[in-house]
């Protein structure tokens, strides 16, 4: 009997990353990890010169765009110069976005965009970092650039991540967030980034274009049900 | 706990309550001004440059109605501007009882052609509007010994997005934002913050669509048509009343089973 093996390699294809605000504590840990994935080239960018820069760094096979705000905590810093200044970061941000959107069509290449952002109910777990206007903007500008930008081949993202062990280091915090974990998670500790990788690396491999343009809340079902 | 038989909105219950409605001489909010009135309560309806708008408003009401009506020009993302017109309304009527943040534009077109200037237009008079205006009032509100209201009028654009309307998307997204950060900051405080998500409603916005678009938005939707002024201006007694006491940085759809 003759038994015939049918392998199905996935074709090579060269990846960049792009990481939007590569200083902040999230990117710092991702990066290592990040850089273990074959086939990967990364940049760092730091705005504004960003787009002159990564226009000869553009791939064929994809180009994924990370984009890590610094966590701002609105609850704590909400006041007029906090909106004027948001107001400013998305105008920005925006404006950013669109230019690399155009560049990257113009060149018939396709685009990722992943957006980091917070989870309200993550607040009275512990002192945590929140942004619900920045989140929900962002959240609503990719859903709309997924349904208007799906058929150029540009997918949008957001992982809504539960509180970060990067950014709850100090012991007391983290004793209070296990106390508090209990009735509600799984787990009991802060996210790691190592599981953030695998999603990542899953977007950049293409496996999730269906789902272009979805919040994906990511954790340990803590705080689910954004 | 003892309850009228209906208690949704109290016959009497708006009455002398100070409401500020921003935007509010043309469309929506005029349809909400001119509830609060007949409800007998006294508003303050700011709009940022129609000037003509406000003053034919003003005509078409009655006399009683217009004794309790003050057409104010505020623009809503002005926080200096705001927070005059607050000690205004503390020196005219000692208090402010609600706040509907529901001043806003749009400036529609695909994300790739869509000029800076028309971002930043309506991020600025949307998004900025109702953090601005809502920063300038919390302190008088939250000074009232009564329960306060403060109801921000955001879009199922800000919701599920929609092509088109990156702009306009954003700026409604992060209103439904700033009502989960301000119905958290300030639950203590008496005031109840909530958010009304009106689909498409008949108003100039939608006048100045294609008609083959709300055609096509009216059969995406489970009523078959387009929404009224006066349904969400009833939504929006409905959470400033009675009927939404218990609820705080709730999003409340009013779309008419819009598919999304």
């Amino acid at each position: 009997m003759a038994v015939w093996v049918l392998r199905i390699e996935k074709a090579i294809t060269m990846t960049a990353i792009f990481l939007l605000n590569a200083t902040t504590p999230l990117i710092q840990e991702l990066f290592p990890l990040l850089n273990e994935m074959p086939d990967v080239r990364i940049h760092p960018i730091i705005l504004p010169e960003a787009d002159t820069a990564v226009l000869n760094e553009f791939e064929t096979g994809n180009n994924v765009f990370l984009i890590s705000t610094p966590f701002f905590d609105e609850f704590t810093d909400f006041n007029p110069g906090y909106a004027a200044f948001l107001l400013e970061y998305l105008n920005s941000l925006v404006a950013w976005i669109q230019q690399m959107v155009r560049l990257l069509a113009q060149q018939g290449k396709p685009g990722t965009f992943i957006f980091f952002t917070t989870n309200p109910n993550v607040r009275g777990f512990l002192k945590y970092p929140i942004s619900p206007i920045l989140d929900e903007s962002l959240h609503a500008f990719l859903k709309t650039l997924s349904k208007e930008l799906h058929s150029l081949n540009f997918h949008f993202y957001a992982l809504c991540l539960e509180p970060l062990q990067c950014l709850v280091k100090d012991p007391i915090q983290v004793r209070t967030y296990r106390k508090k974990m209990a009735a509600h998670a799984m787990s009991k500790m802060p996210l790691k980034v190592d599981g953030i990788n695998s999603i990542i690396r899953s977007i950049c491999e293409g496996n999730l274009s269906l789902v272009s343009g979805s919040v994906l809340p990511v954790g340990y079902g803590s705080v689910l049900g954004y | 706990m003892g309850m009228d038989p209906c208690w949704v909105i109290k016959g009497n219950e708006m009455t002398a309550k100070t409401v500020l409605v921003t935007g509010g001489t043309k469309g929506i909010g005029k349809a909400i001004t001119v509830e609060f009135l007949r409800l007998g309560a006294r508003v303050i309806a700011t709009y940022a440059s129609d000037h003509n708008a406000a003053e034919q408003f003003k005509l078409t009401l009655s006399s009683d109605l217009n004794n309790r009506l003050w057409i104010k020009q505020c623009s809503a993302s002005d926080y200096q501007e705001t927070v005059s017109l607050c000690q205004q309304i503390e020196t005219q009527w000692g208090q402010l009882d609600g706040v509907v943040n529901n001043a806003g534009i749009n400036s529609d077109s695909l994300f790739l052609d869509m000029e800076l200037d028309a971002w930043t237009k309506v991020l600025t008079a949307n998004l900025g509007g109702a953090m601005m205006t809502s920063l300038a009032t919390i302190d008088l509100l939250s000074r009232n010994s009564k329960p306060t209201f403060l109801i921000n009028i955001s879009s199922v654009s800000g919701l599920y997005g929609r092509a088109g309307q990156a702009n306009y998307a954003t700026s409604k997204g992060g209103i439904i934002g700033l009502t989960k950060l301000l119905a958290r900051k300030y639950a203590g405080r008496n005031i109840q913050i909530n958010c009304l998500v009106p689909g498409l409603i008949g108003t100039e916005m939608a006048d100045d669509m294609p008609p083959g678009k709300v055609a096509a938005i009216e059969e995406a939707t489970f009523l078959k048509r387009i929404g009224t002024v006066q349904e969400v201006a009833q939504a929006v007694l409905f959470l400033a009343g009675t009927g939404g006491s218990y609820m705080s940085g709730s999003i409340l759809s009013l779309d008419g089973g819009f598919f999304k």
